[in-house]
């Protein structure tokens, strides 16, 4: 979807059309719940997916500049009252996604190595601190933008390129630790 | 020397599609320190996505459609408002909300459902939301040849229940079909041979309805002959990449030229309005 298409859709759907709400919810859920399994504990990340579309629904009205950054930002605060609720300062994420990709290491030797090495790295994410996770899951697996990043975390790009340096080489440690304690 | 600046140059070419190689020669002195963290960097962006439930997003519509109702309680009703009056959206939504309620009896009464029907909005609804959870570009070409079949059986039930023909509906069948054929270069060879192949044969059956609702003189006749030739014209164009076809009504039955093409070319080339 071009950025054309996408005004196009936020138009309608302010407008209350139906089909463009619906056509936006399918099209933004697959990214949000994406982003929650990295922020919070995987059981939690469908329900806090639905709230951020509630959030978005009432509002869209006063949604201005970039949807994307807009929709993460919203998600991110939903993370915020979600932990301030459940009185969690953290939680560890990605328990199930790891118990999935465990279970398909065990079914497929195959592939073993290729599921362990992502074990691995969902592991060391989830070891990041809070701020760095935040940062690689926009980046990288969201696939946003610095301009788009900056304006979710409220950051100067300068401050973004300096997290981002720090984490990937949180990352890089992390894993490297892994490694020798594997004995490779 | 910082090299978060580096770091990041790096990252923006890598993105750009230039192998790690290429983004590091101009940090030749940075290279052994960066390396490791792009190769982290590319790792990340081929993390797997998560399975997205159809029921998940079904609870999430669900509560969009409980959120619009409440909405629209909150607001000072005029009296004695009825459910017919309401919003579309309000309407749309809590039969969404129901359909999650009470199960996929509903969507699959909606299947059937005409333009003008309650459950309509519903069935676009699936439609969409199908859409959209499928992730493969040739499971979606031939989702929207369905949707764009779909459209031509509902103009064609409209037309006989009302007498006049929906243009819009006829412009939807016409832009699904054309968006689905689009994706024919993205596809395998044999994938991409079989979908315009599929496409072809679609559109000269729409050529062929659209004849019919021509005939019968009614007040968008005009528009309808607009888009009879758009049928024309596109099967001829999606024939191009066809071999020959024996007894096709209007298609080339001679290899055309273009046979072995660039299939980029070729989409260039589609006709439009």
């Amino acid at each position: 979807m071009n950025g054309d298409e996408l005004m196009g859709l936020l138009e309608r759907a302010r407008t209350g059309e139906a089909e463009a709400l619906t056509a936006l919810c399918a099209r933004y859920y697959p990214k949000v719940l994406k982003y929650m399994r990295y922020r919070v504990a995987a059981d939690l990340a469908e329900d806090l997916t639905s709230e951020v579309f509630v959030r978005v629904l009432k509002n869209l009205g006063e949604q201005r500049g970039s949807f994307p950054a807009w929709l993460f930002r919203i998600a991110e605060r939903v993370v915020v009252d979600h932990r301030r609720a459940a009185g969690a300062k953290k939680r560890t994420v990605m328990k199930t996604m790891t118990d999935q990709h465990e279970h398909q290491a065990e079914a497929k030797t195959d592939v073993a190595e290729t599921v362990a090495a992502k074990i691995d790295l969902e592991q060391a994410i989830g070891e990041l601190s809070d701020d760095q996770r935040q940062l690689v899951t926009l980046k990288f697996i969201e696939g946003l933008g610095n301009d788009d990043v900056s304006a979710i975390m409220d950051r100067s790009p300068g401050a973004i390129r300096v997290l981002q340096f720090r984490a990937l080489s949180a990352l890089r440690d992390l894993l490297t630790r892994k490694e020798v304690g594997y004995g490779t | 020397m910082e090299r978060e600046q580096p770091l990041d140059a790096c990252l923006d070419r890598v993105r750009g599609g230039q192998t790690i190689d290429d983004a590091l020669a101009e940090h030749a002195a940075d290279g052994e320190a960066l390396r490791p963290l792009l190769d982290i960097a590319t790792r990340l962006e081929s993390l797997p996505d998560p399975n997205v439930s159809l029921a998940g997003l079904m609870n999430t519509l669900g509560r969009l459609g409980s959120q619009t109702l409440a909405t629209s309680r909150a607001e000072p009703a005029p009296p004695k408002v009825r459910w017919f009056s309401r919003p579309v959206w309000t309407r749309a939504a809590a039969i969404v909300l129901v359909m999650f309620l009470i199960g996929w009896g509903t969507v699959n009464a909606s299947a059937n459902a005409m333009p003008g029907d309650f459950l309509y909005p519903v069935k676009l609804f699936t439609e969409r939301a199908r859409f959209f959870l499928t992730l493969n570009t040739e499971d979606q070409a031939e989702l929207r040849i369905v949707f764009s079949s779909r459209r031509l059986r509902e103009a064609v039930a409209q037309q006989q229940r009302t007498g006049e023909v929906d243009p819009q509906l006829l412009k939807d069948m016409l832009e699904e079909a054309r968006l689905a054929v689009l994706t024919a270069p993205e596809l395998p060879e044999r994938g991409r041979q079989l979908l315009v192949s599929r496409a072809a044969y679609l559109t000269d059956y729409q050529y062929d309805a659209l004849g019919r609702f021509a005939d019968d003189g009614g007040s968008q006749s005009q528009i309808v002959e607009q888009y009879r030739d758009m049928c024309r014209d596109r099967s001829r164009w999606m024939r191009q990449m066809l071999g020959p076809v024996n007894g096709s009504s209007r298609g080339s039955t001679t290899e055309h030229p273009d046979r072995h093409g660039d299939w980029n070319s070729w989409r260039n080339r589609c006709p439009t309005w």
